[in-house]
């Protein structure tokens, strides 16, 4: 270990040495070959990552008299592999009988790949600038000295958390698994729930600096080929130094930036994703996010939670007409109660009417006035109550329902009523299973407000109106927004507002286009109900086809 | 990856429905009943029967020239001058009649809901309602008719019949109404309510199976026209003729007599102009649309999302131009006596035309 003072010294030295940025690059050696001399190959490394404090560069003798080092970032990698299977064999390795000098010079790197060393995957890599590459995502480099050629193990390691329940899609009955950081493992947990060899899986980087895997997954036999391509076009084109979250790359494919409606969908569950993939959509995954981004993703998708399929099928029914209910709540409740209130009070039942203008005599305010202050007090003991810690949460939530409710009323700032719409507005926002979804709609509510306070119900309607036809002019990788709402008949039918039997669902949305259109054989219904319709034999040898079978017609 | 969308059959017949089913809703029964007193139900199914002409020769002429509109075809029948005059012409009309519909919107509001809030505001509020939304294409343009038709139909189809139980038929007699009809205004009114079915021309190109166009736009006519038929029904039959002439919106009266569900809603006209609204809003986008299309046309632009924002201006400043209720009502009728005369007889001339001069059609592709 340096002093912090040694190493201001060393930085500010390096600094002085190379000024200008052309000579930087060229110190690096870009897409110089490798020297045929390590020690040459090792200086130019040193000179270049050298300066981070995690670079190990381990000298040894293979056989006792050819020079060789292992280059690899101890932060990244697995010390224990290193050392047990890559720095023993090779060290233990004896040169064969036959003393051949010139030929084992040469074969050598092939030599102890094939027969000494325990890693299942490595690359040769002969340019320099590419073992940076490769040094830097976590490969263990093998330099030979008079050797041109060098030799890259995979052996990251990276420290993972465990595989929890995801806090944000907590459903009552599903898989307790949410995705993790790690690319790898996320990957692992929609292949064991998705054996099928037409899964489909292209990676690559994305991002000049942080150079982020992100994988493209599809079912090759389902998914349109061309989304698949269009997928692929919209991340080439992604020109950006860094992708830290999946978030960032749904800002840079979506349709339409200009909108506060998400058009590309995000989860942190396997089981989603799997069924996103089943009905032959795409599905993306960026190394160092929990989020699989679903595409493409209509707005009818974000009101649709796992246990809506997992639960039997009127109960999911029922839970959808709620979440709706609970949707036009948040949206136009406040709206509608300021309009009413300012402009329609003949709308109401006389008693209740007579009740609401009773409860709003000591209050001050205008009643767009008044609900507005209730909203952004509601917006802000939100945003709040997420930022705080978990221990704290619970109390604030306390003394925001007293202060808010109770004190608000007794101080004349709103009338009880008013308290009732704030409250059932924001509980009705909270039902709707997408965040990003929810908090669209709580903030289109504030213009609504005012357009409620300017001109009544008219106002609500204009209103309304400009945010169901920005909605029709959504597309999401070219499929109509409200495609299943709007045209797509047995979408609409089956898969809405009203779930219907899985059995029922035999066939893929077809604003997907998928290659293989029809989810069970030949449309053929599998139910005990469906079977009372057939002839007895008939519904009892009904065998299930293998659906991986690439031989298999496909109906479009 | 941009697989075209297309308009099927049953979306046509929705988007000519909602398109014709218009402003005209609120005063259309008192013109009924000026023109033709109990009769005014058998003389709306004679207007029906007569707007049937010009959809079915736009339609034909549409079939005869697939992928294109009368604006393309216009000019490759009689020449590209005259056929930019005639397209002047159908501009002016689509451009006055929209701004007639805002203006006749503004006056229910100034006389309803906003007594005094200058008619300016209601008028500039519908108009850029719609001028947001016609920055689209014509797939788009249909969904927006497609998603608001429910809206529409529904609760219209409601209010007839909670005041079903109200109708006395006696006041629906006699049948052919006490005097001899005035078929003059009459006919003419009651045919151009369906002068927007008009837009079928520049459906008709982007429509799955075209040759359906017939069906689909004459579905449309008879949903449309079923409505205005029941609305004149029931207005008349719970009003009688004589008082039905001295109301100036009799369906909005319709509206304020009846109340729903035990007196959860009290009254239902506030919940009617609402729906109102969006019923003026998807037939002003149509003419709007066409209007804004027969510009772009005109001046040979890519389309119409430029010469919409522009028409914004134009469309307020004509919407202003009548002094009154009076003179506007003048204006309206001469408006569309003019246009359904236009609106005949031009597709009319072309057909007869084409077949002359053997153009389009199956034996030219």
């Amino acid at each position: 270990m340096k002093k912090w003072s040694e190493t201001y010294r060393a930085y500010k030295d390096q600094e002085n040495s190379s000024s200008g940025s052309g000579e930087a690059a060229a110190s690096r050696g870009f897409s110089l070959p490798l020297s045929p001399s390590l020690d040459d190959n090792l200086a130019k490394i040193e000179q270049a990552i050298g300066v981070n404090g995690d670079l190990s560069v381990r000298n040894f003798l293979i056989a006792n008299r050819f020079k060789a080092a292992l280059v690899f970032l101890s932060s990244m990698t697995d010390q224990n592999g290193i050392r047990e299977n890559v720095l023993k064999p090779l060290m233990q390795w004896q040169e064969p009988e036959i003393k051949d000098e010139e030929p084992l010079r040469e074969h050598l790197l092939d030599r102890l790949w094939n027969e000494t060393i325990y890693i299942s995957d490595g690359q040769k890599c002969s340019e320099i600038s590419r073992v940076f590459d490769l040094v830097s995502s976590g490969f263990v480099v093998l330099l030979l000295d008079q050797c041109e050629q060098s030799m890259a193990f995979a052996m990251r390691q990276i420290e993972k958390r465990g595989i929890e329940q995801p806090q944000t899609e907590q459903v009552i009955r599903g898989a307790r698994e949410g995705f993790i950081e790690l690319l790898d493992t996320n990957l692992s947990l929609i292949r064991y729930r998705l054996q099928t060899p037409d899964l489909k899986i292209e990676t690559g980087p994305v991002g000049q600096r942080t150079q982020s895997r992100v994988a493209v997954c599809y079912i090759q036999g389902i998914t349109d080929p061309e989304l698949v391509a269009e997928v692929m076009l919209r991340i080439s084109k992604i020109n950006f130094d860094g992708i830290i979250d999946a978030g960032y790359i749904e800002q840079f494919i979506e349709d339409q930036p200009i909108s506060p409606f998400p058009q590309i969908q995000n989860t942190e569950r396997p089981d989603k994703t799997v069924a996103a993939l089943l009905e032959g959509r795409v599905v993306i995954m960026v190394d160092g996010s929990s989020f699989a981004l679903i595409i493409p993703a209509l707005l009818d998708q974000f009101f649709q939670t796992i246990d809506d399929y997992s639960e039997r099928f009127i109960i999911g029914s029922l839970v959808r007409f709620i979440r709706l209910i609970a949707l036009l709540f948040s949206l136009f409740f406040p709206s509608l109660y300021v309009s009413v209130i300012s402009y329609n009070p003949e709308l109401l039942p006389t008693d209740f009417a007579v009740a609401i203008s009773g409860g709003r005599a000591g209050v001050p305010f205008p009643a767009v006035l008044e609900v507005f202050i209730m909203e952004v007090s509601m917006e802000i003991l939100r945003e709040a109550t997420i930022r705080l810690p978990q221990m704290i949460g619970g109390a604030l939530s306390i003394v925001g329902v007293l202060v808010i409710g109770q004190a608000a009323v007794s101080a004349g700032l709103a009338s009880p009523i008013t308290v009732v719409i704030v409250a059932l507005t924001t509980i009705g926002s909270f039902a709707t299973p997408a965040y990003n979804v929810a908090i669209a709609l709580r903030m289109l509510r504030f213009p609504l407000i005012f357009l409620a306070g300017l001109f009544g119900l008219y106002g609500v309607m204009i209103g309304t109106v400009l945010i169901i036809n920005h909605l029709l002019y959504l597309e999401s990788f070219g499929k109509p927004y409200l495609f299943t709402l709007l045209t797509g008949m047995r979408e609409r039918l089956t898969d809405t507002l009203f779930r219907a039997p899985l059995w029922w669902m035999n066939r893929r949305p077809s604003h997907l286009h998928p290659v293989d259109a029809t989810r069970s054989p030949y449309g053929e219904t599998q139910s005990y109900i469906d079977g009372i319709f057939q002839s007895k034999e008939n519904s009892n040898e009904q065998e299930a086809e293998n659906l991986n079978d690439p031989n298999r017609d496909r109906r479009r | 990856m941009n697989r075209k969308q297309k308009i099927s059959t049953t979306q046509t017949a929705i988007v000519v429905a909602s398109t014709t089913f218009g402003v005209g809703v609120l005063s259309f029964p008192r013109s009924m009943a000026e023109a033709a007193g109990s009769g005014a139900p058998l003389m709306t199914l004679c207007g029906l029967a007569a707007a049937l002409v010009p959809l079915w020769l736009i339609i034909l002429l549409g079939l005869r020239f697939k992928g294109q509109s009368i604006f393309e075809y216009g000019q490759l029948l009689i020449g590209r001058w005259p056929a930019q005059a005639a397209n002047l012409l159908l501009f002016l009309f689509f451009a006055v009649s929209s701004a007639l519909s805002s203006r006749q919107f503004g006056d229910v509001l100034s006389t309803v809901v906003f007594r005094k809030t200058p008619i300016e505001v209601s008028i500039i509020l519908i108009l850029l309602t719609t001028a947001f939304s016609c920055r689209r294409d014509i797939v788009k343009f249909s969904f927006i008719h497609i998603f608001y038709f429910p809206f529409i139909f529904f609760p219209y189809l409601l209010l007839m019949l909670i005041s079903l139980k109200r109708i006395d038929l006696l006041s629906l007699q006699p049948l052919l109404g006490n005097a001899p009809m005035k078929f003059n205004p009459g006919l003419f009114q009651a045919a151009s309510l369906f002068l927007g079915s008009f837009i079928v021309t520049i459906l008709i190109p982007y429509m799955k199976k075209p040759e359906s166009a017939l069906k689909s736009g004459t579905y449309g006519i008879f949903i449309s026209g079923g409505l205005y038929i029941l609305m004149v029904f029931s207005v008349l039959g719970i009003y009688g003729s004589e008082e039905t002439k001295q109301l100036l919106y009799p369906t909005l009266e319709l509206s304020r007599s009846i109340s729903l569900g035990g007196g959860v809603l009290e009254r239902f006209d506030a919940i009617f102009i609402i729906i109102w609204f969006v019923t003026v809003y998807t037939t002003l986008y149509s003419s709007y649309y066409l209007a804004s299309f027969a510009f772009s046309k005109l001046f040979r632009f890519a389309d119409q999302r430029l010469t919409s924002s522009f028409l914004l201006p134009v469309l307020l400043g004509i919407s202003l131009l009548p002094q009154d209720v009076f003179r506007e009502r003048n204006i309206v009728q001469s408006l569309e006596f003019s246009g359904l005369l236009f609106l005949t007889c031009y597709p009319l001339l072309l057909l007869i035309i084409s077949l002359l001069r053997r153009k389009g059609g199956v034996t030219h592709e």
